[in-house]
């Protein structure tokens, strides 16, 4: 049925949700998970102040470092559920654009995802990531409050 | 994982093509299917029934579609060999109707096509499944199919 799933996560609240039940559903129909974040790349001018305060190496290095971590919540997750799980950080300023793509690239034959990331529940009926994903998605995409 | 599956249709072609993966994902998990199909008072499908009339008296015709819509839902989980029951009702506003339906039959997902009736807009999917996904408590899987080039 489903044999290859995408679980992006931007590490908000409803993400972490998000993460256990794309872990349960994986483990119930046999699925391997691909864990995945995107990552946006560093700009010289930008309004963004984790960028404005740091040079280029060292912006990289921090969010990195926090893709890093978040994926590893989810791959813990997964290994506890002997879920098979690839993690994987993905640069692009447009995290649907990167969801898309990912999912392409590997494979993926269903997207299980958040309805609402960092922005917040009043971003969900216009202009969502999830929104974002949803149109341009091939594959269908279950999404989870 | 889940256990009742609430399949809405509207009878495009769109909407079978999630009914039927919705089967597929049923039969996977051992669950079962719940075929819903709304009558809105006033709309054209009432073929022409006075809006004024509201309940279901004034929406015979509609309802009647709808139980067919619904009932093809259905039909096609049994012929895979999933359980499956059929709930029409009336109701000017589909999401709220879906939702209420899905609480009071303790649903635990909601599987629908991205775009159906009237949602041919490449960019931006449909009117109720947005909706839908908005206000449910429970999980919703949009299904792309077979309406749009991969």
């Amino acid at each position: 049925m489903y044999k290859r799933i995408l679980f992006p996560t931007d590490g908000s609240e409803a993400s972490g949700r998000a993460a256990s039940a794309a872990v349960d559903f994986a483990r119930s129909v046999g699925a391997e998970l691909f864990a995945m974040t995107a990552v946006p790349p560093f700009h010289t001018f930008t309004a963004d102040t984790e960028m404005l305060e740091q040079t280029a190496s060292g912006y990289k290095e921090a969010s990195m470092a926090r893709a890093a971590r978040l994926l590893d919540e989810v791959a813990a997750l997964a290994r506890d559920a002997g879920v098979p799980c690839t993690c994987l950080q993905v640069e692009g300023d447009n995290p649907y654009e990167a969801i898309i793509a990912t999912a392409r690239q590997h494979g993926c034959d269903l997207i299980v995802m958040a309805s609402h990331g960092r922005r917040g529940i009043q971003g969900l009926l216009l202009g969502s990531e999830t929104q974002k994903v949803l149109v341009h998605s091939a594959i269908p995409v279950m999404v989870h409050r | 994982m889940f256990s009742r599956i609430l399949v809405p249709t509207d009878g495009s072609a769109s909407s079978e093509t999630a009914g039927r993966a919705a089967i597929a994902l049923a039969r996977g998990c051992g669950a079962y299917i719940v075929a819903v199909s709304i009558a809105q008072p006033g709309s054209p499908s009432c073929d022409g029934a006075d809006p004024r009339d509201g309940g279901p008296g004034g929406c015979e015709a509609a309802m009647h579609a709808a139980a067919q819509r619904a009932g093809k839902i259905a039909r096609l989980a049994q012929e895979a060999g999933v359980p499956a029951r059929v709930v029409t009702a009336v109701a000017s506003s589909e999401y709220e109707e879906i939702i209420r339906i899905a609480g009071e039959l303790q649903c635990d997902l909601i599987f629908m096509a991205t775009h159906g009736q009237g949602g041919l807009t490449r960019l931006i999917a449909g009117r109720v499944p947005q909706l839908v996904l908005a206000y449910s408590p429970v999980p919703v899987m949009l299904y792309r199919g077979s309406v749009l080039p991969a």
